[in-house]
């Protein structure tokens, strides 16, 4: 009975654990209230009712005003820009030195070495090399356009190299040639030799000994670029290795290596050998035209007929050439005596 | 051949190609063919006397030369000889026509070299030819440029009395 009892009371219990409770009911004036009143926590979802669908075509478009021009002046300037005080210094005029540093990058013993170095360098070549130093996230404004001041400052006089040397990142730097020499280096050329200078360049990890092997290596370059353009460059600058091991920035080592002059004598004598080779070759010449020019008459003489021939009785000479191991000489048929003259 | 006949006005050379068969002997052909042959491309005014005929049989693989009596007093079986050895290691492996320009160059280079030194000595080539002497003329001459010695013409001999 017992158990009767209790198996019902459980069974009860369970049934009662199954079925979810009701929502609250709101009271139908409480709600009208509330509603007068503004807001109802809640009240669209704890409901029966059925949520009413939005109408996307009663949204108005938002109206955002269009930045003005000032805005997007001021939003396109970059801050790492080069500063407008030093374009002047920069890209104004031709620099007296070769090296442009107007921000001061570089402390003044820095900059007293790559001036050494460039001026050496200017010195032993006959192609300069101006080096413009920037800072290494730095950006030349897009107002400035690289090419047009190489052209602008370099086109007259001596040609020149021109880097725009970015402190530190030596990777962006790039290389512009004077006019004068960009058609006899090709860019291809130029562009070896500003990848083997940046690979130079990343040997050190310091920025000032980082342009200082860029320097070095851009020199030994230039020094083929010359080459090049005398026309006496023999191989291509792809052949160059990256750098002379015996040539370092320190021990400033002329990058040019001594031509060969051919001395006064030679010259002397190479004229008076081809003066006289086409004096052989004139002589030659005439002697052929005469030749071919020339007639040769044999005087006739009344000669008594022989053997019966009213035209000829030259009988001359029988070689037999059957067999290639015997000289022409050993295969002569001798002529018969009775057929010579008497 | 016919550059040769610029340089060389009064002459023609033609040269004959093939087999004589039966005709054992080149000499033979080539006397009987320069006497009786007719050359069309040859002009009225280079007669068979001032022809050079090269005859070459490559099937007895022999080659002569005959040359016409213009040429009698200035070439020599040796010039002949040496003419067709220039050709003879060509003609060895079958190439005819270059043996023949050399030949011809040999022959030409010969040719104007005798013709200068028979400018210089005309005299010494005309007597290769020159009819023979008879030997009673020569006898009659000897005896008429002779005549007898004269006392007066012998020389005193003084000798000494022992």
């Amino acid at each position: 009975m017992k158990w009767v009892l209790f198996t019902l009371l459980l069974g009860s219990h369970f049934a009662t654990a199954i079925t979810e409770p009701p929502l609250p009911l709101w009271d139908a004036e409480d709600r009208k209230n509330m509603i007068a009143e503004g807001w109802i926590a809640g009240g669209s979802l704890f409901t029966y009712e059925t949520l009413p669908l939005e109408d996307s075509t009663d949204e108005t478009p938002l109206y955002v005003e269009e930045p003005t021009a000032e805005e997007l002046a001021v939003s396109g300037e970059d801050e790492n820009e080069v500063s407008e005080e030093y374009l002047t210094a920069y890209f104004a005029d031709k620099p007296a030195g070769h090296l442009v540093d107007p921000q001061d990058l570089l402390s003044t013993r820095e900059q007293k070495d790559l001036e050494a170095f460039l001026d050496y360098h200017a010195g032993d070549s006959s192609i300069d090399m101006y080096v413009y130093v920037f800072g290494a996230d730095q950006q030349i404004p897009s107002d400035v356009r690289e090419e047009e001041v190489v052209e602008r400052l370099y086109s007259v006089g001596k040609p020149a190299v021109v880097t725009y040397y970015y402190l530190g990142a030596p990777q962006r730097s790039t290389v512009y040639l004077s006019p004068v020499i960009t058609d006899t280096v090709s860019a291809a050329e130029q562009r070896r030799a500003l990848e083997s200078s940046v690979m130079q360049a990343f040997g050190s990890a310091k920025a000032f000994e980082q342009v200082e092997a860029f320097l070095v290596q851009m020199s030994i370059r230039i020094y083929w670029m010359d080459r090049m353009t005398a026309g006496t460059a023999v191989e291509t600058m792809e052949k160059i290795p990256h750098s002379d091991g015996a040539r370092g920035f320190h021990n400033k080592k002329p990058p040019v290596q001594k031509r060969f002059k051919i001395p006064v004598w030679g010259k002397m004598a190479a004229a008076v050998v081809v003066a006289a080779g086409g004096g052989i070759l004139v002589l030659w010449s005439a002697l052929m035209w005469w030749r071919g020019r020339v007639r040769y008459r044999f005087a006739e003489f009344d000669v008594e007929p022989r053997l019966g021939g009213s035209h000829a009785a030259g009988i001359g000479a029988v070689i037999s050439f059957a067999s290639p191991a015997i000289p022409p000489a050993m295969q002569r048929n001798q002529v018969p005596d009775y057929m010579r003259r008497a | 051949m016919e550059r040769f006949g610029v340089s060389f006005p009064q002459m023609f050379v033609s040269v004959y190609t093939g087999s004589l068969g039966e005709i054992s002997n080149l000499r033979q052909f080539g006397f009987w063919l320069l006497n009786r042959g007719v050359f069309e491309d040859v002009g009225v005014e280079k007669p068979n006397e001032a022809g050079i005929l090269i005859v070459i049989d490559p099937d007895s693989k022999a080659a002569g030369m005959t040359f016409g009596y213009l040429l009698d007093p200035f070439f020599e079986e040796q010039d002949t000889f040496d003419c067709l050895s220039r050709a003879h290691a060509h003609w060895l492996e079958g190439l005819y026509c270059e043996g023949i320009l050399r030949s011809l160059r040999h022959l030409r280079k010969v040719l104007s070299k005798r013709c200068r030194q028979v400018r210089r000595d005309p005299e010494k080539y005309e007597r290769k030819v020159a009819t023979p002497v008879a030997v009673g003329d020569l006898v009659r001459k000897i005896r008429g440029e002779h005549r007898p010695v004269v006392a007066s013409d012998v020389p005193k001999e003084e000798g000494v009395e022992p």
